[in-house]
This record gives structure tokens, C-alpha cells and sequence, in this order.
């Protein structure tokens, strides 16, 4: 423990690299994985006690083939992303499903804005048809028979965004990658063409600065004496369906985009559950993850306008997260004052155009003078690791490791192999979340109450604590810390 | 003709014996690797009673969950011994009960640390360790008063919230607040909120039967039936209800066994 402690205080003191990110969220992982398979020296350093701890953890995941503006970056790097996601989901064994969406039109009004919505989408390059209320149903039986148009946007798909964001972080880990996670950056000086981070985790130099710090960008900008970003929390309010009901679901929901009303959407995730939601609630608190009985009535109301079907008895769990809302929607570019800083921050799109920012990159530092030549030995893949719960031939997994025979969280069919595999992966998860994160364990109907016991006693002997001090989350505590 | 009882607690064993004593096949499997389900494991009576089921031909396997339903094919376990389907006709699920969870209750607030369902609570207090010390317990019907009594035990202060004696009366909690850990609860008593200063909270409300095998999770499921009592019900009337329920979908033609059940001697 002491070692371990010691270990993880100064572990960065000293360091010297070439690049050093900045954010664990799904961006900076995806630019350190990228990066990391250069011969460029890589550090990423993280505030929470986890990868995927601020806006990537409230990412409904879905993996988006369009975005608003057909002329801008962010439609690039979305149009290079999109094609690759069975190629490197496969690659890093994340779960992902090209299932298509469904915009739905009820009203008069919002079949109005359809053919709109569909040149941007055509002109952003996705594959977008407008349907009848017929055809979107024939499709998507569950939606509503009020349903009078639709368009369907067949490239749209769901990601397990948190498996692909431990992904990332694994290949960066296993290519070199120094990975400081509940490390907080204090200060920032410059000194020549290098700078230097000062951090609760000692003291380390770089020749660039990629700020993929998401709710936290603007501070970092500021730390380095860069632009005065302007950024704040929008907080995302989702509740979970069951996957009973959800696994019905053939396609993305969403509902029509209207000037004045926020639409709920009704998303099929790769854990065969569905999320709803989410608001957009513009607010100042960067950890304010707090959920309101009212708001998410109103949410779910919203969504059985659109899957009439849902009921309120088949929802698991709520919850909210903050994406990083901007005067800027995303930002993939030097600062304009500090020369070796580079900005990539994105509100909603990160998980879209992960893979191609982390190329983007690359390409911007190169471009800046970084000497990064691709290296033949670098790891571009994760072995793949089965899943009890969507093993085509179960029955064989017990060869391959006993633990698959013992089922911890039963709900999510999530076996103590697969929990074992969490607490030794690369980046390891170091709580009960981190577990979740990476295993779906805890996040069915029961959410815990027959398992959580059993995970808290594998994640207390991982982590050398005990019952008491244990970790929930990344920072809070089974018991009360003695 | 096979039956598969899920669940080794008074209610599973009452059924997998009446089943027994009649001649037929019954397989009892258990997640935990030994009887007892919420009476635990060192009850004498359960042990009698799973003893007498054995003796009469009811099989076990200990240590294995079930996983998967298919009517017409059978019930996908994973246990010591593999992972593995085991063919059946019927699945009588005697998984017991839960608490109801954060969402299920319609809790609004913070998402912190400490917030645990009684059924995991027990679990830790059995290290005999006083993990909080002011901790909220909601919920004051049986599942809240064991939990409250495994509380008191290592010298917890406990709130009691929800109705019955010694607890805030007709109240639900209306928000979590804190970060990371649990501080307080805002309370809704009769149209009044106020504040309750705590570093836990267990919910021990509102129970609901366990549904975790896919393929038994609807009631109307194909050749399931769900034997999920009350928590609060004896173990002996546990015991021949279930052993009623259990012959009239299996074996309608054929008589329940006398039940009797030796009561646990202190």
C-alpha cells in the first residue's frame, strides 16, 4: 500500500516527453493512443481517479454520422471516422452496432423542418432518406403511429462509449504512454520551446501541450497563459429502460429538431438497455451531477410521444452528466497566443470523431515541427476478451478461464472473469464505477443490490483496501473513511 | 419431466422437497455455494429441510447461477462444474426479494458513494465492521428493522425513514445530496421537507421480486412460475406455500406432502 502510494505521488516527477495530453476523456485518450504509436514520448495526465470521468462518462453513445455544419472540421473528422467503426471496434474489442436512426416527425410543424434537416445531412455527406410514416415503421415497429414522416439516417450506430474510451487508454498504455490518473495540474511555465507542468503528481516537461481537458479546458488555457476560453457545464439528465423492453428496439429514436423545444431521444445502447433523455441544461457547477424527479418526468413523457410503448415501471436508473458546452462547438486547433498548445475539445461529438481527431493531431504537431515517425512495433490492437452474456458458445468459455462459471452480477449476466479482467487490464479499473465502466457490472434493474457486496470484496482485494475503503466512484467511499 | 428450482432459501427448498417426495426430478441451484438463502446457511432447520429434500431425490448445484431460460429447451447455468444448459420443462424461480433501487423510488438529488441497497449493506455489516455511523436507513418494514438491528449491532446511530415505529412517520426521501460521499437527505414528511444529516444511506424500501434470468423476467414467461413471498412471512408458512404452489403447476394430480419444518433451537 505504501509502496503503491508512493508510487502514484511523484510518479511523474522528472518525466520528460515529447507530447503530454492533457484529459482522459474519450478525445485525449484517442489522441494518446494516436500519438503513442509514434515515436513521440507520450504522457496523459488525468484530474479523476479514472479514465472517462467528466463529460465522456454522460455519453449516451452514439456514434453519430452527421453533425449541423456540412463545411466545418468537425464534419471532416465525423465523415473520416464514421466508415472505420466496425474495423476498430473489432481492433479494440468494443462493443459497437450500425443500427441506423430514425428522425421522427409527429406534427405538421416538425414534418416541416424535415426536408431541411435532410440537405444538411446530405450535404454533411451521411446517407439520409425521408420516409413516409409507413416506411419509418416498417422499420421501426415501436415507434408512434403518429409518426407522419421520418428521415432515416442508415450510417448512425451505438458504441459502448466507455469501453472505447478504456480501449484508447489501454493501446496508449501499452505503447508507453505515461498515464497519471487523479492528477491535477497546477500550474504551467514555458521556458524556451518546452514547457513545464506542475502537478499533484511532480513536476514534468513536454515540447507540446494538447489541452483535451473537456469541462476543464478553459482552466488549462488559462494555466498556460493561453486564450481566455469560454466554456461552462450543460448537463445532460438521462433515465435507463430495462433491457426487457429495449432489446425490441431496432433503431436510433430521435425526435425532430425544433428551434424552441428540447426533444428527448430514445437510444438502444450495446448493452442491449436504452437510454432517454437528454436535456440541455446550461448551469455552473462542473460537478453538479444531480438528477430532478420533475425534469426527467418531463423527459420521459417527451419519449413516449415517440415509443408509446415505454412504460415508467421499466426504468432502471437516472442519471446526468455535463458535456462541455462553448462559444465554440469544438475546437481542433492551436491556441492563438501560446505556440505548443493545441485545443481539442468538443461538446457532443468526441465520441463521433475520436478516431480521426487522434490523426488530426498528429498531423497538426507534425506540422508544428514534432518529430513523430510511426513505429512497426506498436500495439494497434486489443486481444478480445468474451463476454458471458453474448458469447455465441458459452459453454466453452470455462477452458479458457474458470472464472467465467461464476456469475457476479446477475442482471448483466457479468462474470467474475470479466471483473477480473477490468481490475487488470492496462488501465485497470480502481473502484466499483471503474468496474461498471468497462464491465457493465452493477448497471441492470437491480443496479447492485445482489452484487455489489461480492464486486466491493474483488475491487477491496485489487486495490488492497478493505470494505471500508473501498471505492464507489473514482474518489468516494464504501464507508466513511476512518 | 425436470424441474429447476433457482433459489436454496426455505422458499426453493419447500418446493424442491414437495416436488421430491413426489417421485419427480428436481434440480435446486444456488448462486451462493451453499442452502439457506436469506435465513443463512448455518439454520438448522434449512439444513433438515434440504436434508430431507436430498434424501427423497431432489438434486443440487451449489455455486451456480442461472443465467438463461429457453421454454422448451432449458435453463443455461454457469456454476463450478461449466457453463452449461440443463433441460427442463419447468423453472420454478425462488429468488427472493430486493430492495427497491434509487430510480425505482423516484429519488432525485446527487448520485454519491454510500447510497447501498439494504440487501448489499448486510452483506458488509456481516464483517462485523461499523462502516457508518449515522447512516439513513429508509424503509421501516421487516427488511428495514434487520437491517436497522445489523446497525445497531455495531453501534450505528440510525435515522429510520418511512412508516412504523421509532421512524420520521408517512416520509420519502425526496434528494441525495453530497459529494463525493453522502451528506444528507432532504425529506418529505406530509407535504414538509427538511433536512437529515447522514454518511450513509441504505434503501430498504418498498421490496420487489428479484427478476435477473433472462427469459424469466416477465410474468408471463413460458413454464416459469415465480414463488417471491413476502420477507416478512415465516419460514415455516414459506415453506408450505411454496410446496402448494409448487405441486399444483408441477404435479396437479398428485398430493402435497405433509409439511413440517424443524423450527431453528437457539
Amino acid at each position: 500500500m505504501c509502496e503503491r502510494l508512493t508510487r502514484a505521488l511523484n510518479h511523474l516527477d522528472g518525466a520528460t516527453v515529447d507530447v503530454v495530453v492533457v484529459g482522459g476523456g474519450v478525445i485525449g485518450t484517442a489522441v494518446a493512443a494516436r500519438l503513442s504509436s509514434t515515436t513521440a514520448r507520450v504522457a496523459l495526465i488525468e484530474i479523476g481517479g479514472d479514465i472517462a470521468n467528466g463529460g465522456s462518462k454522460g455519453n449516451a453513445g452514439v456514434a453519430v454520422s452527421y453533425y449541423y455544419d456540412p463545411a466545418s472540421l468537425d464534419t471532416q473528422l465525423i465523415n473520416e471516422s464514421n466508415p472505420r467503426w466496425e474495423e476498430l471496434c473489432a481492433r479494440l474489442d468494443v462493443p459497437y452496432r450500425r443500427l441506423g436512426g430514425l428522425m421522427i416527425a409527429r406534427t405538421m410543424d416538425e414534418a416541416d423542418r424535415l426536408p431541411g434537416i435532410l440537405a444538411d445531412a446530405i450535404a454533411c455527406g451521411a446517407p439520409a432518406e425521408l420516409l413516409s410514416g409507413a416506411q419509418a415503421r416498417e422499420l421501426e415497429p415501436m415507434i408512434t403511429p403518429e409518426c407522419t414522416a421520418a428521415i432515416h439516417l442508415s450510417a448512425e450506430g451505438v458504441i459502448d462509449p466507455l469501453r472505447l474510451t478504456a480501449a484508447y487508454a489501454d493501446i496508449a498504455q501499452l505503447n508507453g504512454t505515461i498515464i497519471a490518473l487523479g492528477t491535477k495540474v497546477v500550474a504551467i511555465q514555458h521556458e524556451g520551446d518546452r514547457s513545464h507542468l506542475f502537478t499533484s503528481a511532480g513536476r514534468i516537461s513536454t515540447r507540446f501541450i494538447i489541452n483535451a481537458a473537456g469541462l476543464g479546458a478553459a482552466e488549462i488555457s488559462r494555466l498556460a497563459g493561453g486564450e481566455a476560453l469560454t466554456s461552462w457545464p450543460r448537463k445532460g439528465q438521462y433515465l435507463v429502460v430495462d433491457r426487457e423492453f429495449a432489446q425490441h428496439l431496432r433503431k436510433i429514436v430521435f425526435s425532430t429538431q425544433m428551434p424552441d423545444t428540447k426533444g428527448a431521444n430514445v437510444v438502444p445502447t450495446t448493452h442491449g438497455s436504452a437510454l432517454i433523455g437528454p436535456t440541455a441544461e446550461d448551469i455552473e457547477d462542473f460537478d453538479d451531477h444531480a438528477t430532478s424527479t420533475t425534469v426527467l418526468d418531463q423527459v420521459f413523457e417527451h419519449a413516449t410521444t415517440l415509443v408509446p410503448s415505454l412504460t415508467r415501471d421499466r426504468v432502471i436508473k437516472v442519471y446526468a452528466g455535463n458535456r462541455p458546452a462553448s462559444d465554440e462547438r469544438f475546437r481542433y486547433r492551436f491556441d492563438a497566443v501560446v505556440p505548443n498548445l493545441v485545443h481539442t475539445t468538443s461538446r457532443s461529438s468526441g465520441v463521433s470523431a475520436s478516431p480521426a481527431v487522434g490523426e488530426h493531431t498528429l498531423q497538426l504537431l507534425r506540422d508544428a515541427g514534432l518529430d513523430a515517425e510511426d513505429r512497426r512495433d506498436a500495439v494497434m490492437s486489443l486481444p478480445a476478451f468474451p463476454r458471458l452474456r453474448t458469447a455465441t458458445a458459452p459453454e466453452r468459455l470455462i477452458e479458457r478461464d474458470p472464472g467465467f462459471g461464476q456469475v457476479v452480477c446477475a442482471c448483466e449476466m457479468v462474470s467474475a472473469a470479466e471483473i477480473n479482467h477490468a481490475l487488470s487490464r492496462p488501465v485497470a479499473a480502481n473502484s466499483i464505477e471503474g468496474i461498471r465502466k468497462r464491465t457493465g457490472a452493477t448497471y441492470g434493474r437491480c443496479q447492485g443490490a445482489m452484487c455489489m457486496a461480492g464486486i466491493s470484496f474483488m475491487c477491496g482485494l485489487a486495490t488492497e483496501t478493505g470494505p471500508r475503503d473501498v471505492r464507489v466512484t473514482p474518489t468516494g467511499t464504501m464507508g466513511v473513511p476512518s | 419431466m425436470t424441474t429447476i428450482i433457482v433459489g436454496s432459501g426455505p422458499v426453493g427448498l419447500g418446493a424442491a422437497r414437495a416436488i421430491a417426495s413426489n417421485g419427480l426430478d428436481v434440480l435446486v441451484i444456488d448462486r451462493i455455494p451453499v442452502i439457506g438463502g436469506m435465513n443463512g446457511w448455518e439454520d438448522r432447520s434449512m439444513q433438515a429441510l434440504a436434508a430431507e429434500a436430498a434424501a427423497v431425490g431432489a438434486r443440487f448445484a451449489l455455486g451456480a447461477t442461472a443465467c438463461r431460460w429457453e421454454a422448451g429447451r432449458g435453463l443455461l447455468i454457469a456454476g463450478p462444474a461449466g457453463v452449461q444448459t440443463i433441460r427442463a420443462e419447468h423453472l420454478l424461480f425462488c429468488g427472493g426479494r430486493r430492495p427497491a433501487t434509487v430510480a425505482e423510488l423516484c429519488i432525485g438529488g446527487d448520485r454519491p458513494a454510500g447510497v447501498v441497497a439494504s440487501s448489499v449493506a448486510k452483506h458488509l455489516l456481516e464483517s462485523g465492521e461499523a462502516l457508518w455511523r449515522e447512516p439513513v436507513v429508509l424503509g421501516a418494514g421487516y427488511d428495514g428493522d434487520a437491517v436497522a438491528r445489523m446497525l445497531a449491532n455495531v453501534g450505528a446511530n440510525a435515522t429510520r425513514i418511512g412508516s412504523g415505529e421509532g421512524s420520521l412517520g408517512q416520509a420519502r426521501i425526496q434528494r441525495i445530496v453530497g459529494r463525493p460521499r453522502v451528506q444528507q437527505v432532504v425529506v418529505d414528511c406530509a407535504g414538509t421537507s427538511f433536512e437529515v444529516f447522514c454518511d450513509a444511506v441504505i434503501l430498504a424500501a418498498d421490496d420487489r421480486p428479484v427478476r435477473n434470468v433472462v427469459g424469466a423476467i416477465t410474468d408471463d414467461a413460458t413454464g416459469v412460475t415465480y414463488i417471491q413471498p413476502a420477507m416478512s412471512i415465516p419460514t415455516t408458512e414459506a415453506v408450505a406455500e411454496s410446496a402448494r404452489i409448487a405441486i399444483d403447476v408441477v404435479a396437479p394430480q398428485h398430493p402435497i406432502p405433509v409439511v413440517s419444518i424443524k423450527e431453528q433451537t437457539p
